[in-house]
């Protein structure tokens, strides 16, 4: 299964500020995707890095992405929708210079439409016209002359538009909403930022299963088997984000999430950006986990396979062979416990007869 | 710790590798920042991310004090590195000059500044203090409080006084009220 992981902006443990220099300790923890934050009007100062980057994602497996707008209000009035798209432009412009495979964008809050059908296809209009949009951007054969030297622009594919799932009750985003959108709009792609998810769903997402539920959920709706998620902990409460924590001080916790996508997540592309306040040092957390689960599932493969050839051996039952064992294990258990009890007895009479 | 004589560029050129951050903190409750020193060089814009990662992983809260550089032109620089960390920051303080700057650069009303920067950045207290009016406006999750101190007073006393009372003030919407009134026993 290809996953992807990285932090949400510049590793803070990075010394340099640039994008490169970001992407380049990135590969050092052994990461391999970076999500750009251009929550901001962008400065013309920064398209240079930004084109170093792309060069650098371009000639590695290293995969760029983009957040847009920190503000985003789509549902507004015409004023602020036309004002959001404006900054969206900026960010998908700066998305075919730095090769970003998303583009990651905010609906904003549901205003003065009602959540439903209706306003999902209005939703579905506006970033149809995005999708439109990016693709004019990218490629554009009387251009191809001047962007030699950036390939990417006319051979690689245009970024896909990711839909945010969003933490509040009154912000457009929920699942089922971002899932109806992406299956309606070609060339968008869900978001499926866990910590929004878990908050709305006040505190769903807990077990292996209700992951399996979930990518179910997208798998049916959606159809596609490429995801983009983001991840960090969460405070919430009645149904809504309150603020973003470090993934341990969380009810939401990744060893599910990894378990899961050892387990089931074979036909699956995903890439997972951690946005947590602990950006790379909880990205690695992720990794850390994710490689546990595989190795434990590996094992667990590799037992039951020696199971089976050892029965077929002997001529046993494989679950009769399984029961013998887990009965052995149990009596080394019991016998291991036996002879701690009798040695740590011995200190524990000194002390008494210290104290004493 | 790292201290420089006041005006001294040697600030800018500090060796921010000698901050022993988990000793500067020291179990601090609150850990105070200001948006302006990510202008005063490379090494105090580690210093100042640096610390709030640290602050995180040592359970301290970070306050980001936002207001407008000495040249106003670096404020949508100094903005942009807040909104990076925004996720870091537990309070978020502006400066009342900053407000209206602020809004501008985001292109929404100064009035509802706070609540969108709060709803929108997950921070948890996002607040302002206006000493000509005495009036302290603090956004939170239990809602807005509004507040007029009984004395009149510099931004940073109301900030440190709010920071002050905030943890012994009690729970709830009166608690916060309490902390935001600033008053001395």
């Amino acid at each position: 299964m290809p996953l992807k992981l990285g932090p949400a902006g510049v590793p803070l443990s990075c010394k340099g500020r640039t994008i490169v220099e970001g992407m380049d300790d990135i590969t050092v923890l052994g990461l391999d995707a970076m999500e750009v934050q251009t929550v901001r009007t962008i400065q013309p100062q920064h398209f240079d890095q930004y084109w170093q980057a792309g060069i650098l994602s371009w000639n590695s497996d290293f995969e760029m992405n983009m957040h847009g707008p920190y503000y985003a209000e789509l549902l507004g009035s015409k004023r602020e929708r036309n004002r959001t798209l404006s900054k969206m432009e900026t960010s998908l412009q700066a998305g075919k210079i730095i090769n970003a495979r998303h583009l990651t964008f905010h609906v904003g809050p549901y205003g003065e439409c009602q959540p439903g059908s209706e306003t999902n296809e209005q939703v579905a209009n506006i970033l149809a016209g995005v999708v439109d949009r990016v693709r004019e951007v990218w490629g554009v054969a009387e251009e191809e002359e001047d962007y030699a030297a950036f390939p990417w622009v006319h051979e690689a594919e245009p970024s896909l538009v990711g839909v945010e799932t969003s933490g509040r009750q009154e912000l457009w985003g929920t699942v089922e909403e971002v899932l109806e959108v992406c299956n309606h709009v070609e060339g968008t792609v869900p978001v499926l930022n866990m910590g929004h998810i878990h908050a709305r769903g006040h505190g769903r997402l807990r077990t292996s299963e209700d992951y399996a539920e979930l990518f179910d959920q997208a798998r049916e709706t959606f159809g596609g088997s490429t995801f983009y998620c983001h991840f960090a902990g969460v405070e919430h409460r009645m149904g809504n984000a309150l603020h973003y924590t470090q993934i341990k001080k969380s009810d939401l916790k990744f060893e599910p999430f990894a378990e899961f996508l050892a387990e089931e997540g074979d036909w699956m592309d995903i890439t997972i950006i951690s946005d947590s306040p602990l950006l790379e040092h909880d990205a690695m957390y992720m990794l850390q986990h994710y490689d546990k689960a595989r190795q434990r599932l590996l094992e667990i493969r590799a037992r039951d396979e020696r199971r089976a050839k050892l029965a077929a051996q002997t001529g046993m039952d494989p679950e009769e062979l399984k029961r013998k064992e887990e009965e052995a294990a149990a009596a080394r258990k019991a016998q291991l416990a036996e002879e701690q009890g009798k040695t740590t007895k011995k200190p524990v009479k000194k002390t008494a007869a210290k104290g004493s | 710790m790292h201290v420089s004589p006041e005006g001294s560029a040697g600030f800018a050129t500090m060796n921010q590798g000698n901050l022993d951050w988990r000793v500067a903190l020291d179990s601090a409750h609150w850990l105070v920042n200001s948006s302006s020193t990510v202008l005063e060089g490379d090494a105090p814009r580690g210093a100042w991310g640096a610390s709030m990662a640290f602050a995180e992983l040592e359970g301290s809260r970070s306050v980001m004090v936002v207001g407008v550089p000495e040249s106003p032109e670096l404020l949508a620089e100094a903005w942009g590195s807040v909104i990076e960390r925004i996720r870091q920051i537990h309070l978020l303080f502006f400066e009342s000059d900053a407000l209206g700057a602020i809004a501008e650069l985001e292109g929404i009303e100064p009035e509802s500044l706070l609540s969108s920067v709060r709803d929108r950045g997950l921070v948890p207290i996002v607040c302002s203090y206006d000493s000509e009016t005495r009036k302290a406006c603090v956004e939170h999750a239990l809602g807005s409080t509004e507040v007029l101190t009984s004395a009149t007073m510099a931004p940073e006393s109301w900030l440190a006084a709010f920071l002050c009372k905030l943890p012994l003030s009690g729970p709830g919407k009166l608690g916060l009220e309490k902390a935001a009134r600033a008053e001395t026993d």
